[in-house]
């Protein structure tokens, strides 16, 4: 144990600490405003929109008829990779994602999709995939 | 000057930059670049300033090129700056200050994305080792693919860790019952066998190989990212096992 060592233990922490507050000043409001917006939405529709803006997916969660459609719609500011669960390689039902391994949208953009299997789909945007819903099919 | 070509770590680097090329290519959005070059950057800057303050004589940082490629290559594009050069320092610290016989312990971009995501809640996107597509009617699919499978002739052919490789994958794809998983493909070929922090005897290497396949697929459901954390985790079981036994790297 020399004196670098504890220089570059002391670096760490500082990196650790400091890269945590930055975080959570960051982010704090965002969750606020989170809560109260990403309500799930349990009425069975034939057809719903689902919106992602900067604060993520809403709503969060949907239930659909079997064969409904889903019109994706991107009111952020930057581009989307809508994927099915699992993340990353995408392996569930990809009609979720116009059956490709992501829908692409880009600001302002939008696409609809229509589900014809029965199931509880998760999915999340490929690019950032902390942000994701679930797709209810019955 | 072909001697130095012929070094596996270069022939690495030579690799993954042919990756992140097509990535960039294929994504036809340069803003990714940004996020993979601070990345890269930073990585080797962390490296140089580490080496430095443990009074080591500098050296050209290959390993450190390796480590930011990979963070830049599967780290989400959409990062802060901040929370990136974080990833790059908590990566390049395992690798200078986390070591057991000058040897570090921990597969460095593991370390530094696996802390990251404990930090800042994000996830790893692996953007740029995901999108490729087994079609074989698509010529650009197909070299794409060819470019995906390149960092393999330096794990397996040069680095010899080919027990290593076929032992995990396909044990991975038996228990996923998958034949092709781009992102496991780039796990197995380029993060898997890193030589510091992985057995070299054959036998070691097909029982680490299956474990971390096994691992990964066990613990797959609670986690949103499992490569990362069964590799650390992988790593620190050699490492007990190499203390105990007292063995020879």
């Amino acid at each position: 144990m020399n004196k670098n060592f504890f220089i570059g233990l002391a670096l760490g922490i500082f990196v650790l600490v400091g890269g945590f507050v930055l975080f959570k000043n960051y982010n704090q409001s965002s969750y606020q405003v989170l809560i109260e917006t990403n309500i799930p939405n349990t009425e069975i529709t034939e057809g719903v929109s689902i919106m992602y803006t900067a604060i993520g997916f809403s709503p969060s969660e949907v239930t659909l008829k079997n064969g409904g459609k889903i019109t994706w719609i991107n009111k952020g500011n930057r581009e989307i990779k809508i994927g099915v669960n699992p993340h990353p390689i995408h392996t569930g039902n990809r009609e979720i994602s116009g059956g490709d391994f992501t829908l692409d949208l880009m600001p302002g953009d939008q696409k609809t999709v229509v589900i014809l299997k029965t199931g509880t789909f998760d999915y999340h945007d490929h690019l950032n995939a902390g942000e994701g819903g679930t797709i209810i099919v019955q | 000057m072909n001697k130095i070509f012929r070094t596996p770590k270069l022939q690495m680097i030579i690799f993954l930059l042919l990756l992140s090329i097509s990535a960039i290519i294929h994504y036809s959005f340069i803003s990714y670049l940004q996020a993979f070059l601070v990345a890269l950057v930073s990585t080797i800057m962390f490296d140089l300033a580490f080496l430095r303050l443990r009074k080591v004589a500098l050296f050209f940082p290959y390993s450190a090129i390796i480590t930011g490629v990979i963070i830049g290559l599967i780290a989400s594009p959409y990062l802060s700056w901040y929370q990136l050069i974080i990833t790059a320092g908590l990566a390049m610290f395992s690798k200078n200050y986390l070591l057991f016989k000058n040897r570090h312990i921990f597969n460095p971009a593991a370390f530094g994305l696996f802390f990251s995501h404990l930090i800042f809640s994000n996830t790893i996107s692996w953007w740029a080792v995901s999108w490729q597509q087994l079609n074989v009617q698509n010529l650009s699919a197909i070299i794409y693919i060819l470019i995906l499978l390149l960092p393999g002739l330096v794990s397996i052919v040069r680095m010899r860790r080919f027990v290593n490789i076929l032992a995990f994958y396909i044990t991975y794809a038996l228990l996923n019952q998958t034949i092709f998983d781009p992102t496991a493909i780039f796990f197995a070929f380029v993060m898997l066998p890193e030589p510091m922090t992985t057995p070299s005897k054959r036998t070691d290497q097909f029982l680490f190989g299956i474990s971390i396949a096994v691992l990964s697929f066990i613990i797959r459901f609670p986690l949103p990212d499992v490569f990362t954390p069964v590799l650390l985790l992988g790593n620190l079981i050699f490492i007990t096992i190499k203390v105990k036994s007292r063995m020879n790297i």
